[in-house]
């Protein structure tokens, strides 16, 4: 007999050295527990799974609002909206400062049973009225980001302005910045919720019709279903499209020059403001910002994946590096119209190898109900993590600006130590310290406390999280687990297997095959969008997660190899769009892969191997 | 003279509707020709060839008296077969002459071929060819070269429609015992670099969305018999993109000896572990799969070679194809009942996906 291979328990995993008490920089309810003894025994039950495809980094404290909003939100639309038949929501939890999370599921046959009656209401009527139903939620996405583009965080000011007397309003400003930091707040994780609003029943659909088409044809990979269900013209393209259809302005203008010529923007914008034609590129140039510069460089989900708003010189030079494909004559258009014909030809095809009208009619029925969520599933990123995201970013540093001046950070990227209910405490301290005229406690109190806590968040990023702690469940049940994670008996049997072995000594990788074809190259391990810049031409990517938005490296890459995602992450949809080779979900690949090590990545298979 | 009463054909003359003249896999060769397959240049001995062979020989009274009298030992002890049949093959059959017309029209149709591939004594594969399926109950005899061999080797083919096992299989469906005529088809033989076996469905799991693809060194025998261990090429049937290659170590190869005959060779080690086809050829080949599958509008077991005496994509030769015998076959119920898209997710997410 050997040994029954499992997980840690989560309660096992030690701690980092020198981090001890990183707990209080969380929320209580984030953490595990042996205080309450029923809370620990369902945790050490429970299938914990570490979230490295939204997290690929350690948790900064403020940076767990869209996790606390998702928690929610996710969580809600399965169990209290649309009473998904078998599971509720997904329970969060972190160790050593990573994300760790597990889907709860429903076992009684009775209580599954009476859901199916609701969901059958609920979801039915969402799938037959989604286009309508999406169309309104565009219009309130947009409205709530426009209110918050509008929000202000202004300096307090010595003495009130006369308005407030004369006009009788009967409230401070330091007042209102309270309250505008918890609408600011609200906003966000009223953001969230519009975007679990569709996506639970998305995924619902594809998880379903994949679960049909592995059962009639069990060779079929998942890239030729997501070709199949996925759109043409996606929203999340749209920005580089934009840059795309610059670049041959440029050409037709004449003025590609000034441009390639320019070693920043500024210098370009200066070089064109001269004549008739540059500007009226510039006039284009402005033009096609808003607001497809929200594009994040990042997956949008922390403060530093920065957006193309604020590094303008990412966006400058692809358009300059597009502009040198138009000179080289290479074509920079996606291929629009092939993209539609094969999508056509096959979901033709496909359905004429089905052998009875039974599973004819039932193929067409799941395809259109996942054609028609496929949209929102694709787009919703933009209009939240991007858009939204991007807006959100920026009035927090509005605000970090308030907290600098008033001596509570050294500068503004400080106040990402602090977590939400934290810095409403900080910000109440400041302003009665202003209101009262007095030295606020703030200073004193956290800036000793955020250098500790910038120390633990250095330690946690040297410590790789364990793949998985708990116990391995016997179903899973919930759509995003299975669609977006890929969690699957073959993915955790990769953890286990990985789970023994010393990094050095692996020699091979195991993924999802995300993205076809076969390439050997260099690896270049980035932990953060900063470390772009520094990918050479032809390496491999290998990251814990990857985000569309990384364009220009996906010009230039080889391959990319990510740790979290299954084969609707953000990553393989962008691989197959620009036919790279990619392995996605394998676990590991980040921690044991090494800048510089020589790899062969085999999209087809989902392997990678450590060539010595 | 009609196509009903000759004793040979050329494979273009049938068509798929004429098992009862020349057995199926002469048939389906002439189907394939007519839709375009690429089948080797071959003709056809139809049944009333064997007939003619049986009675103008004289085997057939012979046989028939042979069976009469050892009917009920038959009957009661299957064990009898291989001694009977042994003595209706090796002491009646093989020892009759071919009659004179019939080897006369025979050696006109070789001469023919030899015309075609500019080689009169061109090497030539003599396959058994029944009216209904019975894969590998007959012999099949690959490199005969020259008349007088080539009307022994028909006769040996013809011979093996009393084998013990075809008897057997005979007496168990209650058919007749002394006659099952067959068809030989003799082709032209491929100079094949590689060959081996095509599935337009997933033999493993049924998948009708692939096309399998097996092969190896040399002559497609070594493959048949399990001497080596093949390359796999599976493709996605509507792409047409490979998705899975398994290359393997292909240690012997099956070639024509000096006299003709088939003999096992070592390969030399730079080709042993390197894919036996390239990935032209193989997309090419499972072209010519679905095509086959669209034409007859069921699965096929496909038989294929590439010819090195040819350039590609005419290097390309279907040997035989017949219909997949084991998923075609099996009914296939509907995945799940029909109901409303809400309804069918909601049956599939109560189901879950099951991990252990």
């Amino acid at each position: 007999m050997t040994e029954k291979r499992g997980f840690l328990s989560p309660h096992e995993v030690p701690p980092v050295p020198g981090t001890e008490g990183w707990e209080r920089m969380y929320p209580y309810y984030y953490i595990f527990t042996t205080e309450d003894k029923e809370m620990q025994e369902y945790e050490n039950k429970s299938f914990w799974y570490y979230d490295g495809l939204h997290y690929p980094e350690p948790m900064y404290p403020f940076d767990l609002i869209w996790d606390e909003a998702w928690y929610m939100a996710l969580s809600q639309n399965n169990s209290r909206i649309f009473s998904i038949p078998a599971s509720m929501g997904i329970d969060h939890r972190i160790l050593n400062g990573y994300l760790y999370i597990s889907p709860v599921g429903i076992e009684d046959p009775e209580v599954i049973e009476k859901r199916v009656a609701d969901f059958m209401k609920r979801a039915g009527y969402y799938y037959q009225n989604w286009d309508e139903l999406y169309g309104k939620w565009k219009d309130k996405v947009t409205s709530l980001i426009k209110t918050v583009e509008n929000m202000e965080f202004n300096a307090l000011p010595q003495l009130e302005d006369e308005s407030v007397v004369f006009e009788g309003k009967g409230m401070s400003s330091g007042f209102e910045l309270v309250r505008k930091y918890n609408e600011l707040i609200n906003y966000g994780l009223e953001a969230w919720q519009y975007h679990f609003e569709f996506l639970n029943l998305g995924y619902a659909a594809y998880v379903i019709l994949a679960d049909f088409c592995k059962k009639v044809f069990p060779g079929m990979d998942d890239r030729t279903l997501s070709k199949m269900v996925g759109g043409v013209d996606v929203i999340l393209f749209k920005p580089d499209e934009n840059l795309r259809e610059l670049a041959k302005l440029a050409v037709q203008l004449g003025v590609q020059d000034k441009i390639r010529q320019s070693a920043k923007l500024d210098d370009a914008l200066k070089a064109l403001g001269e004549s008739e034609k540059g500007r009226e590129w510039v006039k284009a140039f402005e033009g096609a910002q808003y607001p497809w510069f929200y594009m994040s460089t990042g997956t949008g989900w922390y403060h530093n994946h920065w957006t193309w708003f604020d590094r303008v010189e990412i966006p400058f030079g692809n358009i300059k590096n597009y502009i040198e494909m138009l000179e080289k004559g290479e074509s920079i258009d996606r291929p629009i119209e092939q993209v539609r014909e094969t999508k056509e030809k096959l979901v033709k095809e496909y359905t004429e190898l089905l052998s009875n009208e039974d599973d004819k009619a039932t193929f067409q029925q799941l395809l259109g109900v996942a054609q028609t969520c496929f949209p929102y599933v694709e787009d919703h990123n933009f209009y939240i993590e991007h858009w939204f995201h991007g807006v959100f970013w920026q009035k927090m540093r509005q605000l970090a600006k308030i907290f600098v001046d008033h001596g509570f950070f050294k500068d503004v990227e400080e106040i990402w130590y602090l977590n939400r209910y934290e810095l409403e405490q900080a910000l109440y301290d400041l302003v009665t310290s202003w209101a009262t005229g007095v030295r606020p406690r703030g200073p004193s109190y956290w800036r000793a406390e955020i250098d500790w806590r910038k120390d633990v968040i250095e330690k946690f990023r040297q410590f790789t999280p364990p793949p998985a702690v708990g116990v391995t469940p016997e179903v899973v049940n919930e759509p995003f687990t299975i669609m977006l994670w890929g969690i699957t008996t073959g993915s955790i049997e990769s953890w286990l297997d990985a789970s023994g072995v010393s990094p050095e000594d692996v020699t091979e990788i195991k993924g999802f095959p995300a993205s076809s074809g076969a390439v050997e190259g260099i690896a270049r391990v980035i932990r953060s969008p900063e470390q772009l810049n520094e990918l050479q031409d032809g390496e491999i990517l290998v990251a814990s997660t990857t985000s569309p938005s990384w364009t220009p490296v996906f010009n230039k890459i080889g391959a990319a190899i990510t740790d979290v995602g299954g084969i609707m992450s953000h990553a393989a949809i962008v691989c197959r769009e620009y036919g790279l080779p990619a392995v996605v979900g394998t676990g590991l690949a980040s921690s044991v892969i090494k800048t510089g090590q020589k790899l062969r990545v085999d999209g087809d298979k989902g392997t990678v191997t450590l060539i010595k | 003279m009609s196509k009903e009463t000759s004793n040979v054909l050329w494979l273009h003359e049938l068509s798929k509707d004429d098992p009862m003249i020349a057995g199926r896999k002469c048939c389906h060769l002439g189907e394939m020709l007519q839709a375009k397959m690429p089948v080797p240049p071959g003709f056809a001995l139809t049944l009333k060839a064997y007939e003619t062979f049986l009675q103008g020989s004289g085997a057939k009274e012979v046989i028939l008296k042979v069976l009469e009298k050892h009917k009920q030992e038959l009957l009661s002890d299957v064990s009898k077969f291989e001694e009977i049949s042994s003595y209706i093959i090796n002491d009646v059959i093989l020892h009759k002459e071919m009659p004179g017309e019939l080897k006369e029209e025979i050696c006109r149709y070789y001469e023919e071929l030899g015309h075609v591939c500019s080689d009169s004594e061109t090497a030539v594969a003599v396959r058994s060819s029944g009216p209904i399926s019975m894969p590998g109950q007959f012999d099949t005899f690959l490199n005969v070269c020259g008349y007088e061999s080539l009307l022994d080797h028909v006769i040996k083919v013809w011979a093996s429609s009393f084998n013990a096992r075809a008897m057997a299989y005979r007496l168990q469906r209650g058919l007749a015992l002394e006659t099952s005529p067959i068809g030989v088809a003799v082709l032209k033989m491929v100079n094949a670099r590689c060959s081996g076996v095509m599935f337009t469905l997933d033999p493993v799991n049924g998948d009708p969305s692939r096309i399998f693809i097996e092969g190896s060194w040399g002559l497609g025998e070594s493959l048949v018999s399990g001497q080596v261990t093949p390359d796999k090429f599976i493709l996605d049937k509507v792409t047409l993109e490979i998705t899975q290659k398994t290359i393997c170590d292909k240690a012997v190869e099956l070639v024509r000896g000096p006299q003709g005959d088939v003999i096992p060779r070592d390969v030399p080690p730079e080709r042993r572990n390197i894919a036996c086809l390239s990935d032209a050829e193989v997309l090419e080949l499972a072209r010519i799969g679905k095509r086959i599958e669209k034409h007859y509008g069921v699965a096929q077991d496909i038989e294929w070679a590439i010819d090195d005496d040819l350039v590609f994509p005419r290097n390309i030769i279907i040997l035989q194809t017949r219909q997949e015998s084991i998923w075609t076959k099996k009914p296939k119920a509907p995945v799940a009942p029909r109901g409303s898209a809400t309804e069918l997710i909601a049956r599939g997410l109560m189901q879950g996906i099951r991990l252990h």
